[in-house]
């Protein structure tokens, strides 16, 4: 009962530090929609069995983190979401790509190991960086900051009330739940021949409840534009901060920056 | 300003599993009327607000507001003019602060940024919820969603004031803020409520409301004292009518 209470309260949390109002979060969404796109393009192009050469894509999620004022473990818990998926993917490329490569003198290991590491490593990447971009940027915003790169109105309109409504199913939920188990003290979770007729509740509660805040938000001049925050103009801070990760991007993907630093410290 | 008159004409709405929930109500409130609907549990208050503002749609019967029929094309219109707030304020809030709710109304008829903050904060001042403005509403207490709730349509600045009982939950101290707020409110406002007590100190007018039909209307003094007719449907006289000897004594 508190666990789920908590879990919603935790779901929110990125809502909530979305409205933080540091030296990022009051950048021009536009800018970091671009940059994070730009910057999971950029993750997922580096080739099959590069793993070092990405490391210097760890700074910019640093610098975000910390310029953001972003508490790195609830983020890094929720990036363990793709895990299972991740694993899933990439499981047969240890098998079938077996051919040795060499770390270290003698030491190999197969191929397939390295280009399942560079797979976990860049979803990882990619997906921290989606969470630092809706932490940083509330969800109103960013899809101010789609429409400003002419996606279309439909798909805009389903990713925000997905959004929106993910939280009325889960209060739905916890409403339910709190009030079983406040009436069923003595049982540990939902008697599985209730779950059927729970679920079914959740469901059509949910429903309405959406339906009535749709009707409330049409009450109040909604028209299926998103006016209810203004994205300013771009401002001069806003065009450095996206040149100056666009070319970091670049120069870390075509120079290989820690060999270069690498052969000037060893003086090869 | 007469086109700010309300009139309902024999509406009557079943709901989708066959429930009569109003039988041909009849009703004209007139422009700067403050009206309270009063009523049983079940009775229809709240189906009779939701049809005035098009989320419902009588099945039968008309409803006009300000000349205008309510009806879905109208509906962008009508309610334009329209404050409303829900039974529950759970319903009323869905942003991610309490700012960007109250904010969004405003927002949505396109007025300037400094225009909507200037709004927001004097609809919260008015509620005395100011010290919420960056709260997330779903942390809010009952009272508190309540307020802000309000402030969320205050701050729309509306020719007419919907309100699906707004004193409930609230404490002595708040609903005390809201009544002498709806006093100053000089447009149209019709409320439902259980407490009779504010409809009392509040409008002048009342409708009695018993299954889905208007049983009583008239001067809200008059209605309220007829212990008979609450009786029968549902509800008590208030308590300062009830010759309680400490209560009257402040009258
Ligand atoms: N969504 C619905 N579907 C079916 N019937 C409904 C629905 N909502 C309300 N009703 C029924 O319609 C009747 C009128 O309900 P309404 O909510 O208007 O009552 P009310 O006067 O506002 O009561 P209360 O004082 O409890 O708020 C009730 O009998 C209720 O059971
Ligand atoms: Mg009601």
């Amino acid at each position: 009962m508190i666990n789920i209470k908590n879990s919603i309260y935790k779901i929110r949390f990125l809502d909530e530090i979305s409205q933080k109002n540091t030296f990022i979060h009051k950048l021009h969404p536009l800018v970091k929609l671009i940059v994070s796109i730009f910057y999971i393009i950029m993750t997922v192009s580096y080739g099959k069995y590069e793993i070092f050469s990405m490391m210097p894509l760890l700074i910019y999620l640093v610098l975000v983190f910390n310029l953001g004022d972003i508490p790195l473990k609830p983020i890094l818990k929720r990036s363990l979401i793709v895990l299972p998926i991740v694993i899933g993917l990439g499981i047969f490329n240890p098998i079938l790509d077996n051919k040795p490569i060499y770390i270290f003198h003698s030491i190999s290991i197969s191929r397939g190991w390295v280009s399942y590491l560079s797979l976990i490593i860049k979803s990882f990447l990619s997906v921290i960086c989606a969470l630092l971009l809706i932490s940083t940027t509330s969800m109103d915003k960013l899809a101010k900051a789609l429409q400003q790169l002419h996606i279309p109105k439909i798909i805009i309109m389903q990713l925000l009330f997905t959004y929106r409504y993910i939280y009325v199913l889960l209060e739905e939920f916890s409403n339910i739940w709190t009030a079983y188990s406040l009436r069923a003290p003595n049982q540990s979770g939902i008697h599985y021949k209730l779950w059927g007729p729970l679920l079914g509740q959740v469901l059509i509660r949910t429903y309405d409840r959406a339906e009535r805040i749709y009707s409330a938000m049409k009450l109040r001049g909604y028209n299926t534009e998103f006016n209810n925050t203004e994205n300013d103009k771009l401002i001069l801070k806003d065009y450095i901060y996206l040149i100056f990760w666009i070319v970091f991007l670049l120069v870390v993907k075509f120079y290989n920056i820690p060999v270069l630093l690498g052969s000037i410290f060893t003086g090869a | 300003m007469s086109h700010h008159k309300v009139i309902l004409n024999n509406v009557c709405f079943t709901y989708p599993d066959g429930k009569n929930a109003l039988n041909g109500i009849n009703i004209e409130i007139h422009h700067g009327e403050s009206v309270a609907i009063i009523g049983a549990n079940g009775a229809g208050k709240s189906t009779l607000l939701l049809s005035l503002v098009g989320i419902l749609f009588p099945q039968k019967g008309e409803i006009r507001i300000g000349e205008m029929p309510v009806t879905k094309k109208t509906l962008n219109i009508v309610r334009q003019k329209i404050g409303f707030t829900f039974q529950n304020s759970d319903e009323q809030l869905f942003n991610s602060t309490v700012y960007e709710d109250v904010a969004f109304g405003p927002r949505n008829y396109k007025l300037p940024e400094d225009e909507v903050k200037k709004r927001v904060e004097k609809a919260l001042e008015i509620v005395g919820a100011s010290h919420l403005k960056d709260r997330p509403p779903y942390k809010l207490s009952g009272g508190e969603k309540r307020s802000v709730s309000i402030a969320s349509v205050l701050s729309m600045e509306p020719d007419i004031l919907l309100l699906d009982e707004p004193s409930s939950s609230l404490d002595p101290k708040a609903r005390r803020k809201l009544i002498n707020l709806l006093n100053q409110f000089k447009h149209t406002k019709i409320i439902t409520s259980h407490d009779l007590d504010m409809v009392l100190d509040v409008c002048e007018r009342t409708i009695v409301i018993g299954n889905g039909q208007v049983v009583a209307d008239g001067n809200t003094f008059e209605i309220l004292n007829n212990g008979e007719l609450l009786d029968k449907y549902g509800l008590e006289k208030p308590f300062v009518l009830q010759g309680c000897p400490i209560c009257s004594n402040k009258n």
